[in-house]
């Protein structure tokens, strides 16, 4: 029989666990947003040869670039990716985390 | 000399053994006929509908980045890209006139399915969506960017598998030209808005 103490413990360690596993990098919700609303559309499926969300063949060689020069080419344009994706409103920052959200999809 | 009861009861026996071994062998070819060898399997729709429309992405994006843009006014300024291209001695279709031509071509070569670019605000109306799924699906892309819309209906007394996929303005020629087209019912296009959809349809 566990004492009230003992099931205060408990209840209290797992909340803690709960929290840590369903605590999402606060980074990666921000780019997912960004993906969502405005890279989605063409990264989903690429179109116009945009390399597709989760593709590992298309992201492998991107990839290996760095996320600085990603976000250069994200941001100036770059092959037929208009920049920004036509999104002008769109900061550095929200570009990062959106790329870096499409390379969190990527298998370690 | 054996008594007629032990002569029944042979002749019982018999013909349990006959019923048995005609069972066990119609069972064992039945068995045999429902699942023995390798039988072809038909390819789901929505994969076939997939495959299809990757090629047409492909060949697209192909015909852009390497006729258009490395012989256009970009980059050799061999070719004229332009909607009016048959009027120019060096002109070239558009994108989408190059993949409204396959379309065509496609429908000329056989009947195992169709495909269009079709638009809610076609600056052709030959253009808008005709069907009721059409209509649905080009509705779902442009509020769901970045998914595809897939269903089925029933045209002529034929049911058909019909999938929709995201016509996106990816550069701004395209956006332009709709937006200051003469006979376009929407002028304030942006990049990356879904201006259309691949309309897809297979007879099921």
């Amino acid at each position: 029989m566990i004492s009230n103490k003992g099931k205060l413990i408990l209840v209290s360690l797992l909340l803690i666990l709960v929290s840590a596993c369903s605590s999402k990098d606060p980074d990666l919700a921000i780019g997912e947003k960004i993906y969502t609303g405005a890279c989605k559309v063409c990264h989903s499926q690429g179109i116009n040869g945009a390399p597709v969300f989760g593709n590992e063949k298309n992201w492998g060689p991107r990839k290996a670039q760095g996320l600085d020069v990603l976000v250069e080419h994200a941001s100036n344009g770059f092959g037929l990716m208009p920049a920004k994706g036509g999104k002008a409103e769109l900061t550095e920052d929200q570009i990062r985390a959106a790329i870096k959200y499409m390379l969190s999809a990527l298998e370690e | 000399m054996k008594s007629v009861a032990s002569k029944k009861l042979a002749s019982k026996k018999v013909v349990k053994k006959a019923l048995a071994v005609v069972s066990i062998t119609s069972a064992t070819l039945l068995i045999a006929s429902c699942g023995g060898g390798d039988k072809a399997v038909g390819i789901e729709p929505q994969v076939h509908t997939d495959a299809l429309f990757a090629v047409m992405k492909a060949d697209r994006t192909n015909y852009t980045k390497l006729i258009i843009q490395r012989l256009g006014p970009k980059g050799a300024g061999a070719i004229t890209p332009k909607e009016e291209w048959k009027d120019l001695e060096n002109g070239a279709p558009l994108p989408a006139q190059m993949f409204r031509a396959g379309a065509e071509a496609v429908r000329d070569l056989n009947d195992t399915f169709t495909y269009s670019l079709q638009s809610l605000w076609p600056i052709n109306k030959q253009n808008a969506p005709k069907s009721p799924m059409e209509k649905e699906g080009l509705t779902f892309i442009k509020d769901n960017p970045g998914e595809n819309f897939y269903g089925t209906e029933e045209l002529g007394g034929v049911n058909y598998y019909t999938a929709v996929y995201p016509d996106v303005a990816v550069a701004a020629p395209c956006v332009d030209c709709h937006n200051e087209h003469k006979d376009t019912p929407k002028t304030d296009f942006k990049l990356g808005d879904v201006m259309g959809g691949v309309v897809i349809r297979v007879p099921l």
